[in-house]
């Protein structure tokens, strides 16, 4: 309990706190201004990313599907480039926390997305997957959530609603994530994903997806 | 059947499919020539046509109306060595209602050495209660090129309500010859499970439309990238995405735009193919007569 409470501690270096996974572009388009649009996207983004690509990764890791073919499948199905670049940056800060400070054992498999890289961790630990998987999607929700308390912006208390609100898509996730196939990692809902690519031309921006 | 990349609706044994295709073209005197063409149940092949002085040889499959009921189909498709091939359809590929299970469509390409596909489907409209699976794989040589697009849209319904199909389920993944993951697409859009959500944030933000295009081979470098963005940001489409990797040393370049109309996603998939017959065959703007 308490290693998921310190990995899900949204002050941990991940590199999340950069990077709005789209909702930035949604915010240049004035589709998101306040709390209720953002938790709009916010649900779009726990019920298909967090989901097909997030959950699945892990539990998939947790199964034992060979790690080198899953970090293939990851980040090959990450279509856009930005979002690729944050998965595997924020993967490396976590694989390195992994090994110098928890005592993670090394590997050399490629480096997909921090979801791999939670798992490996609380794998080592003896967390149970399902625990896994709700600690980092509710590390992420918050993280996000932060990101649009600072970018929107919206009141922390809004933010918490937003959180509280959440808790409610994560179980969601966590429940159909095991109705899910190895054929469904990485599947998208189209316009989010429209909006992470028109994110590589957007000229100000807070945040690097 | 669960395959390693395992997709609980693709159809197991030859039996099981209404309709398969087997093409392979080769070259041979300059010219890019049939070298199998086989076909059988609700899928044909038309004769082979040479639409320019290119050399490339051009196909179109016919899908007869009605086609699809919960039936699955197969294409497998290989450009030999330094081949070009253009494959098309004879119209719009329509899915209608599918009572026994989802309406499948299994293609699978091979790109040899030099090898060049170039395929451009007419639209997929999926009508009322229809559920359908599209798998399509490529699998190429490093330097083939390859240039897909596909536009999927809601079939017109009585009531005159949108998106009353059943589900869509569109994956196309790229493989390297040699092993390996270049790019996969994994698009789902179920109307029942997302509500009144699909025209809302994240689904298909109003539009009733979906272009997508892919292109991959060594020509797709940075300026091909930037030219591929003017190409859409001249195209009127306000919700279109480019974005670009490489990946098993092989380098691609996506776009996906959501719009309401066929017609202006063509436009776009046709410039985009100009730009790219531009820097590799030299070949001109392609006219499949039904645009």
């Amino acid at each position: 309990m308490s290693l998921l409470l310190q990995l899900s501690d949204s002050a941990l270096p991940t590199g999340g706190f950069s990077h709005s996974f789209g909702f930035e572009q949604y915010i240049s388009r004035g589709e998101i201004h306040d709390a209720a649009t953002f938790s709009a996207w916010l649900r779009v983004y726990t019920a298909n990313q967090l989901t097909h690509t997030d959950a699945l990764a892990m539990r998939l890791f947790y199964e034992g599907l060979p790690e080198a073919d899953l970090a293939d499948r990851v980040v090959a199905s990450t279509l856009p480039a930005q979002l690729r670049a944050a998965d595997v940056a924020m993967a490396k800060r976590l694989r390195t926390i992994g090994v110098d400070a928890l005592g993670v054992p090394r590997t050399d498999v490629e480096l997909a997305h921090p979801a791999i890289e939670f798992a490996r961790v609380a794998r080592h630990f003896d967390v149970p997957c399902a625990d896994a998987i709700v600690g980092h999607l509710s590390a992420t929700v918050n993280t996000l959530t932060q990101n649009a308390v600072r970018g929107i912006p919206i009141g922390q208390s809004d933010g918490q609603r937003v959180v509280t609100t959440a808790h409610a898509w994560i179980e969601d996730a966590c429940r159909r994530v095991w109705t899910l196939e190895e054929g469904d990692l990485g599947m998208v809902a189209p316009g989010l994903e429209v909006a992470q690519m028109q994110h590589e031309r957007l000229r100000a921006r807070m945040f690097m997806s | 059947m669960s395959s390693a990349l395992g997709f609980r609706a693709v159809a197991s044994g030859p039996d099981a499919y209404a309709g398969t295709m087997n093409l392979s073209v080769g070259r041979a005197g300059g010219r890019s020539r049939p070298v199998r063409t086989e076909s059988s149940g609700v899928l044909r092949l038309m004769k082979p046509l040479h639409l320019d002085d290119s050399g490339q040889v051009a196909y179109f499959v016919v899908n007869p109306g009605g086609a699809y009921f919960s039936e699955a189909c197969r294409m497998d498709v290989e450009v030999l060595a330094d081949a070009n091939l253009l494959l098309s359809s004879q119209g719009a590929t329509r899915i209608y209602r599918t009572p026994r299970g989802p309406a499948v469509q299994e293609a699978h390409f091979t790109v040899r050495s030099g090898g060049r596909l170039e395929y451009v489907p007419d639209q997929l409209i999926a009508y009322r209660d229809a559920d359908y699976r599209q798998v399509t794989t490529i699998t190429m040589a490093p330097d083939a090129q390859v240039f897909v697009e596909e536009i999927v849209t809601p079939g017109w319904d009585p009531d005159g309500t949108p998106f009353t199909y059943a589900g869509m389920l569109l994956r196309m993944e790229v493989h390297h010859v040699d092993g390996g993951l270049v790019c996969a697409d994994n698009v789902r859009i179920v109307p029942g499970d997302i509500g009144a959500a699909i025209d809302g944030i994240g689904y298909m933000e109003g539009a009733s439309h979906m272009g997508n295009v892919l292109i991959l081979g060594q020509h797709v470098g940075d300026a091909y990238v930037e030219a591929v963005r003017e190409v859409v940001d001249t195209s009127g489409l306000t919700t279109a995405g480019v974005t670009s990797g490489s990946r098993h040393g092989i380098p691609w370049v996506m776009v996906r735009a959501l719009a309401s109309s066929t017609d202006t996603l063509s436009a776009m998939v046709l410039a985009i193919n100009e730009h790219d017959r531009a820097v590799t065959t030299g070949q001109g703007r392609l006219h499949l007569r039904r645009y």
